[in-house]
């Protein structure tokens, strides 16, 4: 029973912090939003692509609390590079399927920082994260597969290299993962900047014609995979909006023990004070829970570890709400304004609460998983 | 404790002995009385039945070290007992002997004064209670008043303490007072009191429930011999610091919240007309309590590094007083007016309850209120957690 960083654990992120320090020091909340290439292959000559992906792929074989635990430290750079999305959902993906030409030689392009790939699974902008019908079909033809279908809320879409494709075989109810390379004829990606500076697309495939080893292999069935990459990137969420509303925390207090009014600093005052403590006690909650979900995942698996993910997202959830609107309120006009990072990270929490499935989503998994009716 | 993979073995063997324990000794009779006990408060007679049954393998004892007669169980084993205990709903122990006067005279009191106070604590010869408070002095525990004024070989004690819990069931009592009239905290000093010495008279006072917890104690040139002092005289506050500290960090009270959750959960599950939202208020509960059922653990009795322990234990203070109110809250909406009937639960067993008739889960909300009161004030604790954050700032 141990909450305590061991040292690998403390040498990732410290190697992050370093990499804060040199390269994110922007400090207002619209300054670069653009992908920075420069940027990217460093986080792969830096291993972190690979954190949690089997020695076998290129990774370094680490558990998954590793990477949550990085994540956690990127955070305050609320980066423009798809880091979380990347290695949760493309990253996961490509370590879960079965070794094969095809799916080789895209880990290895994507471990090495050269390519983006982007899960296209979701068909709708609703509610559902897990579990959506997919009605994208791909049918057999002689040696090739023939894609019709299409994707919504594909996060990196546009940018993206490649495109994993969930569809159904035929008409059968097997579900299929598809390789999709960006320029195939047929595919249509349309792309729309979200407010927090990411990116996603809806993507139209009309009849895009695939060769049979376009077909990711898996030991198990791939609707299962989705599901688990999908709770695996709700962890990483929820530890990015733990990182960042710490990164809040300490800009709410620098604020109000530089600022004076009344002739005395506002921290100072008592009411201010039992604020920040609560906004602490709230960031308290968060890492309880996801140390709990940590340990379960590691330990179980993310899938088994569902209900501790859900309790997690869903916290991460409350506790970025409460962290935002008080940092917004205790910074007073300034911080409304574009000049702080205050913004930022309040955009970036919103979002957050809007990916990898929302509160009220979570709240059923939680309710399913502990017989809560 | 819940989860099982980050147990080791051997203490996964001792969570399994200590649940094999609690099948054969708790009897559903003690588990229903504590239930329906109204007061968070132990209850005397119950906990002096259920501290026999653990005596034989020092479980009353479970913190305090093998050479003082207790279990000396590892934090981490004593959690996990006192967890399972609160889950399965042992009768809770009465704190002031076993948590606070023991661990303080083996910390300040003379070879002597520990053989003298520890096994009587132990064996149950003394019940304590707390004479810190005093009518003016209460967040502000550094200004008490009551005098202790040395005479020859003797202190008399003028002045009175109040608030006290349990004053009407105990014999002893340990009291914060001053041995000189300088308005400074090397005036204080650390006394402990028999109960049945001339001079001393208590006063019930009664909740707006109606119980009966705690009382005035008053002192009329009550006599105490000098071997009365805990630590040197001038350096009580030391001493009251250090037991202060105990009654904010030591205690495990996840698995009896816990238990109130899962009370809660069958109260919602045979009610007639669900509140709207009802499950997705518990499941959001059941999220807090885990966090909270992780950080005392995490900040307490797991935690390694214990250079913020103050500040830590006023966390845990302030998150398993204010969930508490919640879950007692909530089975109020659920229960709805059938909490207006008097009947419509046993009253609690407890010879502590007796209060005005109502149900028994209306009377745990009113009385719990003075969770986030005792113990130091909720707001005092948020002044001490915001002290640690300031100084990290710092850093
Ligand atoms: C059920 C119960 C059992 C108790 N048992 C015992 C016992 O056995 N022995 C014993 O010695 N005492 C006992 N107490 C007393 C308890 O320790 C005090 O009630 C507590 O320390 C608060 O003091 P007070 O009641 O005088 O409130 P006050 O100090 O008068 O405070 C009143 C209000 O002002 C707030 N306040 C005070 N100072 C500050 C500040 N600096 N900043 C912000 N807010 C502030 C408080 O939080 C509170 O809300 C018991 C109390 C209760 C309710």
């Amino acid at each position: 029973m141990d909450f305590h960083a061991a040292p690998e654990q403390q040498a990732l992120i410290d190697s992050a912090v370093r990499l804060l320090q040199d390269h994110y020091s922007q400090t207002t909340s619209n300054a670069r939003t653009e992908f920075d290439a420069e940027r990217w292959q460093q986080f792969a000559e830096l291993g972190w692509l690979g954190t949690a992906l089997a020695e076998g792929n290129g990774g370094l074989g680490l558990p998954e609390s590793m990477l949550n635990i990085l994540v956690e430290a990127l955070a305050p750079a609320a980066m423009p590079e798809p880091f979380v999305s990347q290695v949760s959902l493309a990253g996961y993906l490509l370590n879960a399927a079965s070794p094969s030409a095809r799916r080789d030689e895209c880990m290895a392009k994507w471990l090495a920082g050269d390519e983006l790939v982007a899960l296209a699974h979701h068909e709708a902008r609703e509610q559902a994260c897990f579990g959506q019908p997919v009605h994208t079909r791909a049918t057999a033809r002689g040696d090739e597969l023939v894609v019709q279908g299409h994707k919504a809320v594909v996060l990196d879409g546009g940018r993206a290299d490649r495109l994993l494709v969930s569809a159904r075989l035929n008409d059968s109810a097997a579900m299929l993962l598809l390789l999709v390379p960006q320029d195939a004829p047929g595919l249509e990606v349309t792309r729309h900047a979200t407010f927090d500076g990411r990116e996603l697309a809806d993507v139209d495939l009309n009849g895009v014609v695939l060769s049979r080893d376009a077909r990711l292999e898996f030991a198990e069935p791939v609707a299962t995979r989705i599901d688990a990459a999908l709770r695996s990137f709700a962890l990483h969420l929820a530890a990015d909006s733990l990182g960042t509303a710490k990164a809040l925390f300490k800009l709410s207090h620098e604020h109000l023990a530089e600022r004076e009014q009344f002739g005395v600093k506002l921290v100072e005052f008592q009411a201010l004070q039992h604020r920040l403590v609560d906004m602490q006690l709230a960031i308290t909650r968060l890492e309880s829970l996801l140390a709990l979900a940590r340990t379960r995942s590691d330990a179980d698996g993310v899938s088994s570890a569902r209900e501790f993910i859900a309790a997690a997202k869903i916290q991460a959830g409350v506790v970025g709400r409460h962290l935002a609107h008080e940092s917004v309120q205790l910074h007073g006009a300034i911080g409304m304004t574009e000049e702080l990072l205050v913004g930022r990270y309040f955009k970036r929490l919103t979002a957050n609460e809007l990916l990898g499935g929302t509160g009220v989503e979570h709240l059923r998994v939680f309710r399913a998983q502990r017989a809560l009716s | 404790m819940l989860f099982a993979g980050q147990l080791s073995d051997e203490q996964a063997q001792f969570r399994e002995e200590v649940r094999a324990f609690l099948a054969e000794h708790l009897d559903a009779g003690m588990v229903a009385a504590d239930d329906a006990q109204r007061s968070m408060v132990a209850d005397p007679e119950r906990s002096k039945a259920w501290i026999a049954l653990l005596r034989p393998r020092g479980w009353h004892a479970g913190h305090i070290a093998k050479e003082f007669g207790g279990a000396g169980l590892s934090p981490i084993e004593n959690y996990i007992l006192h967890y399972e205990m609160g889950l399965h709903g042992a009768p809770a122990l009465p704190p002031m002997g076993l948590y606070y006067v023991a661990p303080t005279a083996i910390e300040f009191g003379t070879q002597a004064q520990r053989d003298e106070i520890v096994p009587r604590v132990l064996d149950g010869s003394d019940y304590w209670c707390q004479g810190f408070s005093e009518p003016g002095s209460g967040s502000d525990l550094a200004s008490v008043a009551m005098f202790a004024e040395r005479r020859g070989d003797a202190y008399f004690l003028n002045g009175s303490k109040i608030w006290t819990t349990d004053a009407q069931h105990a014999n002893k009592i340990f009291c914060l007072v001053r041995t000189r009239r300088e308005n400074t905290r090397d005036a204080l000093s650390f006394m402990l009191v028999d109960m049945a010495a001339a001079g001393v008279t208590v006063r019930p006072i009664r909740l707006f429930s109606g119980d009966h917890d705690f009382n005035q104690v008053f002192f009329d040139d009550v006599e105490i011999p000098v071997e009365a002092l805990l630590g040197e005289e001038g350096n009580g506050w030391a001493v009251a610091k250090f037991l202060l500290d105990i009654e904010r960090g030591a205690f495990v009270f996840g698995g009896r919240l816990r238990r109130r959750f899962v009370r809660l959960c069958e109260r919602a599950q045979n009610c007639a007309t669900p509140l709207a939202g009802l499950w997705d208020k518990l499941a959001q509960l059941d999220i807090e309590l885990l966090a909270y059922e992780v950080t005392e653990l995490r900040l307490g009795h797991a935690a390694l590094d214990r250079s913020n322990a103050d500040a830590e234990a006023s966390v845990v203070k302030i998150e398993w007083t204010e969930l508490a109110q919640r879950i007692d809250e909530l089975h109020i909406a659920i229960s709805g007016p059938e909490t207006l009937y008097a009947d419509a639960a046993a009253r609690g067993a407890s010879t502590r309850d007796e209060g005005i008739a109502m149900p028994d889960w209306l009377a745990g909300y009113f009385n719990n209120r003075a969770a986030s009161i005792y113990g130091g004030s909720n707001e005092v604790q948020r002044n001490l957690v915001y002290r640690a954050l300031k100084q990290q700032r710092r850093r």
